[in-house]
């Protein structure tokens, strides 16, 4: 006699190899995504005007299509004109160029929300444009980003599922793949929305966590 | 007496920083035209006018945080490398032009200080990180500094933490410890409470004993300016109104509306 039980310990396995495959692609994704946030931000407040201009073309393209029709386009379309990358490839270079273009703007917005005065006082002290960013404007910035790229995180998460489509066996994919040979559709599924959920809500703590360590309150010491 | 870099002419007494022909205007309005001044090494220049004098502009030109539309600045008998582009003044040589710049330091109104360093680390960022001092050593010096105005004891505060008249002095020994040969004050006092006002001048007092270095004062506190300046400029939109010997200024303002405004001021 098959229990619930039973045959959540037999989809178990499958289950864990998806979720692993999940939680790869997220944190293999993620740190790309910063990256071309971090630098399509900065190249939008450039004063070289060819540079800021290639960042809102980029930002508005990756923002301005779906990421399903992307991947799509990345996976059937590249091969065609002799651009020929793996699924997993294919995968994280365009969560990440999606999420870094979303993220850019984040960038963006944290850069422009440091007080205009704390850049005149650090070129007063003439310090070079570089140190500036580096010493001023990117560790005042950092901890105001962190909410943000977090919620960014939980998205990404997500949006992952959507690599199932183009043959990675992520959590999605395993799960499908469960649900039509064993039946079990609702099990499934159910048990599919919760590991989603664990993943999604454990990256929410350790975003907490890192708020709490380099948050805005902390690094700005607004209390004693 | 630090050495006096060369001039082609040798003509003394040195100029500290000469402005010659300066023009600048913001979106159509123009602040300063034709403008132009000298000021020899260690002389305390006090700045003074209303709001929209052009006064602060001066400030900012001298310090990099604006450039000029037109003219020339000298400091210490070096021209500052502008080049024309497109109608405007850019810098030519962005290195060179900081490299020139580095016997400036700058005290702003809102103080300016890191907020995400300490006391300490606001003096010593540019020590370590733009003379390249050795770290230790620019502790050192910025603790000595910070207890020569009584802040010693709270170093490794943050900004927040700090009440308006203390971080106003943490951001002089800021300035100081890059050892400039001309400091600038932006209204340092005008964004305190009355209370703090006295420990900030009281540090200034002290600062203007030293008769190697320059400063220029832009002031609405009119008994400071009258006890530590030696020459006051009086500008009214963009333009020089009365150029005197403090003790002149004050005495006996030969201007009217010299006159009018000091005894707005007053």
């Amino acid at each position: 006699m098959e229990t619930l039980l039973t045959t959540v310990i037999a989809l178990a396995p499958r289950l864990v190899d998806g979720a692993m495959t999940t939680v790869a692609i997220t944190l293999l994704t993620a740190p790309f995504a910063a990256l071309f946030a971090l630098i399509a931000g900065l190249a939008r407040l450039s004063h070289v005007r060819t540079i800021a201009v290639a960042a809102v073309v980029y930002v508005e393209l990756f923002r301005g299509t779906s990421l399903l029709v992307q991947l799509f386009f990345m996976f059937y379309v590249l091969p065609l004109i002799g651009i020929e990358l793996s699924p997993w490839t294919t995968g994280v270079a365009t969560l990440a160029l999606n999420f870094g273009a979303y993220g850019s703007e984040i960038v963006r917005g944290a850069l422009l929300a440091v007080p205009r005065g704390q850049i005149e006082a650090a070129l007063a002290l003439h310090m070079p444009p570089n140190r500036v960013l580096r010493r001023v404007l990117l560790p005042q910035a950092l901890p105001a980003m962190l909410p943000p790229f977090g919620n960014q995180l939980i998205e990404l998460v997500k949006a992952t599922s959507l690599l199932s489509l183009i043959t990675i066996s992520d959590l999605t994919f395993v799960g499908n793949a469960l649900a039509q040979t064993t039946g079990r559709v609702t099990t499934v599924y159910i048990l599919l929305l919760a590991v989603y959920f664990g993943i999604a809500y454990t990256l929410t703590l350790a975003m907490r966590a890192l708020e709490r360590r380099y948050g805005v309150a902390r690094t700005m010491a607004a209390a004693r | 007496m630090p050495a006096a870099p060369e001039t082609a002419h040798h003509t003394p007494p040195l100029n500290a920083l000469r402005l010659s022909g300066i023009g600048k205007s913001f979106g159509g309005a123009t602040i300063l035209s034709g403008f132009s001044l000298d000021v020899p090494e260690g002389q305390r220049l006090a700045l003074i006018g209303g709001s929209g004098s052009g006064k602060t502009t001066v400030l900012r030109l001298i310090a990099g945080l604006e450039r000029p539309d037109a003219g020339d600045i000298e400091l210490f008998g070096r021209r500052l490398p502008y080049r024309r582009f497109a109608g405007r003044l850019i810098p030519d040589d962005p290195p060179e032009m900081r490299e020139l710049r580095r016997p400036i330091g700058m005290v702003f109104q809102h103080f300016n200080l890191f907020l995400h360093l300490t006391a300490l680390e606001n003096v010593t960022e540019a020590p370590i990180h733009v003379l390249g001092q050795p770290p230790a050593e620019a502790r050192r010096e910025a603790l000595a500094l910070l207890d020569s105005v009584g802040l010693a004891d709270l170093a490794d505060r943050y900004p927040r933490q700090l009440s308006g008249g203390q971080q106003q002095r943490v951001a002089i020994v800021r300035a100081l410890a890059l050892r400039p040969r001309v400091l600038l004050f932006d209204e340092v006092t005008a964004s305190l409470d009355p209370e703090k006002v006295a420990e900030v001048l009281a540090v200034m007092r002290t600062l203007a004993t030293d008769e190697r270095v320059t400063m220029i004062i832009v002031t609405h506190e009119m008994g400071f300016a009258r006890e530590v300046a030696d020459r006051v400029v009086f500008m009214q939109r963009g333009v020089i109104v009365e150029d005197a010997p403090a003790i002149d200024f004050f005495t006996a303002p030969r201007d009217p509306r010299s006159r009018a405004f000091l005894n707005l001021a007053s």
